[in-house]
Order: C-alpha cells, then structure tokens, then sequence
C-alpha cells in the first residue's frame, strides 16, 4: 500500500504545506499594517508564495506520475457531478495557476491580494475535496472525520513551519527587524500550539471511532499500535518537539537574553520536527487504509 | 434504473472451491498473473470442545466465488474521475470503457468487492463486464459455461431471484446496503449471516 501510493502521499503534504504557507501570504499584510511595515510584509509574502510555487508544481507533477495513463490526465475533471477526485483535480489546478500568477504579479509590483485571497480559496476546497475523496473509499479508517482534521491541521502546521524558516531566512540577510521576527514567531508559536492541541485531543476519538468500527476498523486500530506503534509514538512526540521547541525559541527572544539569531537552531530542529511528526502522520494514515472488501 | 439487470447466482452450496470459473474468467479476458476479474474466496473457521479426554473439531470451510456484482448504486461509477465507468441503460452491466480510463486506481479504492483491477502493463483498470460480447451471441459467460458443478447462473435477477432465491447477505461479504449489488448467493450453510460466533478466515 505505502510503496505503490508514494507519490499521492507526497501529492497531499506538498498540496497542504501550499496552502499553509498561502494562507500566512494572505494574512501576514494584515498583521504588519499597523506597525507601517509594508516592505517586510511584501517581501515575506513574496518569500511564502516562492515555497507554495514549487511545492504545487512539484505536487502535480507528482500526481500525473501516479497515472497509468498520464497522456489522459485532462480527462480526469470530467466527472465534477459525482466525483471529489475531479473536484479536486480541477481545483488543485486551479490552485497551482492562480497562485503562479499571484507570485508574478507580485514580482512584477502588482497588486496580489486578491489572487492571493482567489489562491487560498481553491486551496481550501482542493484539501477539502481531497478530504472528502478519501472519505468516499470503502476503508473504514478514512471514512472518519479524522481524515478533513488530519489534513487541515496538516496545512496549519506545516504553514507554522514554513513561515518560520522564511522568517528566519530574511532575518539572516537583515531583511526584517528583529521586533517584526519576534511578533510573527509569537504568532506562529500560538498557532502551532493550537493547532497541535486540535490533533492531539483528535486522536483518542479517532480510536474510539475506529474501535467500534467494522473489522477493517478494528484491523487498523490494531496495525497502528501494533506494527506502527513506534511511528505512532513518532509521530506525536515529533509533533509536541516541533511545537515545543518553536515556543522555547520564542521564548527566549523575549526574555531579550538571546539575539534572533542565536535561536536559529531552535527554530530548523522545530521546522525538522514539524515536517517529520506530518510526513509520519501521511504515513500513518495510508498504513491504516485497510478495505473491507473480501479476499 | 436498467430495462433488465443482469447479473449472476452462485450456489455456494454446491461450490467445491475448484476455481474453474477463474480460470476460464482469465483466459477469456487474457488477464495478467496478478490480476482476477472472478476470484474465489476460500473461507474457514470453527473451534473444539473437550469432552472428557477427547477432543471434538468443529470446523468449517465454504467458498465465494465472486466478481463485480454491477451493482444499482456502483461506487466506482460515483467516483471515477474519467466517466469512463457506466451502467448500461438496456442492462445494467457496469463497464470501464479503456479508452477513457487513465489508471488512476480509485476505483479499486471504491469498490467493496475488490472488482476493479489495475493493469500496470495497460495502464489501466478492468473488471468483469459480465461477457456482454458472448451474452449478445447467445452464449454464457465463461466462468458460467465452465462451472463444473453448474454453481454459477446468469439472467435477469429478478427471474434469477425467482428461480433460485438467494441473497447478499452472506457472512464475509460486506453490507449490500452500500452499494446494492445486483448478484445473488444461495448461502452455503455455514455462510448464513446472523449472530456469528466464530471469525472466520478469509483467503484468495
């Protein structure tokens, strides 16, 4: 299963790491306008839709891969009527494009917040119906509603953690101040903490869930503490590592004892936590897609 | 809604399991190793109880043989990307036209008795397409034409309901309530689903 569906499961993470780091694009403006900081706030916007760039196309490219039929992939919209893969083909396209034309706008100085609001819609429909296509499958551990939680949260954190190495990047080459570091790391510490408190109290309704599920249920329950027990245990204390040391990095900085550099370290082993407790996750969730077909 | 759904009876109670219809399925549609438009699942269990120093098996075995059932509310038909499944208006036979198909396997995520089959040499997905080319003729279906035992029946499903009774509700299959297959198991006696006792086993 995890072998032959490798290049979905990179699909979705790259897919949802675009719309975390779309989603800080379209809200950072908002949170610096008030401290007259336009020209950080544009440079960062341009630095996060530079990651959500690649990683779309990247994604799509991924995609077609997992085609048996790549020539034929245009004829994969045209089942919108019934079908969440279509929606999510047509919307993931449409992500990629719109976001493509938001970041050249943007370079070329043009006004970008409305593609960049356009951009984030689509990628809130593309995870949802990427949700909802998993839901649709006759595997009992991805009927729940884990599967939209574990992906939006999924998109959230690896947002958290792409905006904090675009922020330590431009702080590194002195392109934004040291107050504007410490706002934006403060608050992407409070949502990774938010966002980790949603998974971690998620997980013990997801196994009462499956534990009163059909065998298929049960038979996953019994895979992820069993055989993936360790990337379980993984994959929750790389998710409270990531999160945890981002809040210590925060921390020190306004105690104003460390210098934003100085926490640079902090900052790339929370970023490495983050990414490993989300990649584990995928891992996870395709490891317990078992059917409840026969034979 | 079809004119006239087709669709199969199997006796389950006259099944030996010899896998027959497979091989005649395969051949018929020149299928590649791996690959099983009619499979038959071997299902045993049971326990033993010690009366005294003796030790008294009570144990079961019975077969399913079983391909796609084209079902009235088809999963794979709902979610297929491409439209390339349908339900044929005259019969409701569910079919994958190859041209359109892109190999994009969701179907074989989607459909509750493991129908569809991937291809990887074609790069695409096929399944029992009840050998509407032979039934146009006249003729049966391979794995009904070489069923030793005769266990396997094709024909309307109403007049096969008629005929043989039967029912989706067989122990190892799942809820026909999800996607209402148009197919029909006379139980093997062990098969019947009600409050089971033991788990039984399932193998390919």
């Amino acid at each position: 299963m995890l072998r032959g569906e490798l290049p979905l499961l990179l699909f979705t993470l790259l897919v949802q790491m675009a719309l975390g780091a779309v989603l800080l694009a379209a809200v950072l403006p908002f949170r610096l306008a008030r401290r007259g900081a336009g020209a950080e706030s544009d440079l960062l916007v341009r630095r996060l839709l530079c990651w959500a760039v690649p990683a779309l196309v990247l994604a799509m490219a991924l995609s077609l891969s997992h085609l048996g039929t790549p020539g034929g992939a245009y004829r994969a919209i045209f089942n919108l009527k019934t079908s969440w893969l279509s929606r999510e083909i047509l919307f993931s396209g449409l992500f990629t494009l719109v976001a493509m034309l938001a970041a050249w706008a943007h370079w070329k100085g043009k006004s970008s917040r409305v593609l960049i609001w356009f951009s984030l819609l689509c990628g809130i429909v593309t995870v949802y119906s990427m949700a909802r296509l998993y839901q649709m499958t006759i595997k009992p551990a991805w009927m729940t509603f884990f599967t939209p939680v574990s992906f939006f949260t999924a998109a959230l954190m690896l947002g958290v953690a792409t905006g904090a190495l675009v922020l330590l990047g431009s702080l590194g080459r002195g392109q934004v101040s040291a107050e504007t570091f410490g706002l934006l790391l403060g608050d992407l510490v409070a949502t990774g903490a938010v966002v980790l408190v949603v998974q971690l109290v998620s997980v013990p309704f997801y196994v009462g869930v499956l534990s009163r599920g059909p065998r298929a249920a049960q038979a996953a329950l019994h895979l992820l503490f069993g055989q993936y027990g360790t990337a379980l245990g993984g994959r929750l204390g790389a998710g409270v590592l990531g999160v945890g040391v981002l809040t210590c990095g925060w921390y020190l900085l306004t105690r104003k004892e460390s210098k934003p550099v100085s926490v640079a370290g902090l900052v790339y082993l929370s970023v490495a936590g983050i990414v490993t407790a989300e990649v584990l996750a995928r891992v996870l969730f395709y490891a317990a897609g078992i059917s409840i077909s026969v034979g | 809604m079809a004119t006239q759904q087709l669709g199969f009876h199997v006796d389950m109670s006259v099944c030996l399991g010899c896998r027959t219809c497979t091989i005649a399925c395969k051949d018929k549609n020149d299928l590649e190793v791996g690959q099983l438009y009619r499979k038959v699942i071997e299902v045993e269990g049971g326990d033993y109880t010690v009366t005294g120093k003796a030790v008294i098996p009570n144990v079961f075995a019975y077969w399913i043989s079983i391909s796609c059932n084209h079902c009235a509310e088809p999963r794979c038909l709902q979610n297929c990307p491409t439209g390339a499944i349908t339900k044929r208006e005259q019969d409701g036979v569910v079919t994958i036209d190859q041209d359109v198909c892109i190999g994009c396997r969701y179907c074989t995520w989607s459909c509750p008795y493991d129908a569809p089959q991937y291809n990887p040499a074609k790069g695409t997905t096929g399944k029992c397409n009840l050998c509407v080319d032979l039934i146009e003729k006249g003729r049966e279906p391979a794995c009904v034409a070489a069923c030793p035992v005769r266990a396997i029946h094709v024909g309307p499903i109403a007049e096969l309901k008629k005929q043989f009774g039967g029912t989706m509700q067989v122990k190892s299959l799942p809820d026909p309530a999800l996607t209402k297959p148009n197919s029909l198991y006379t139980p093997h006696r062990d098969a019947v689903r009600g409050d089971a006792s033991a788990a039984p086993t399932a193998r390919r």
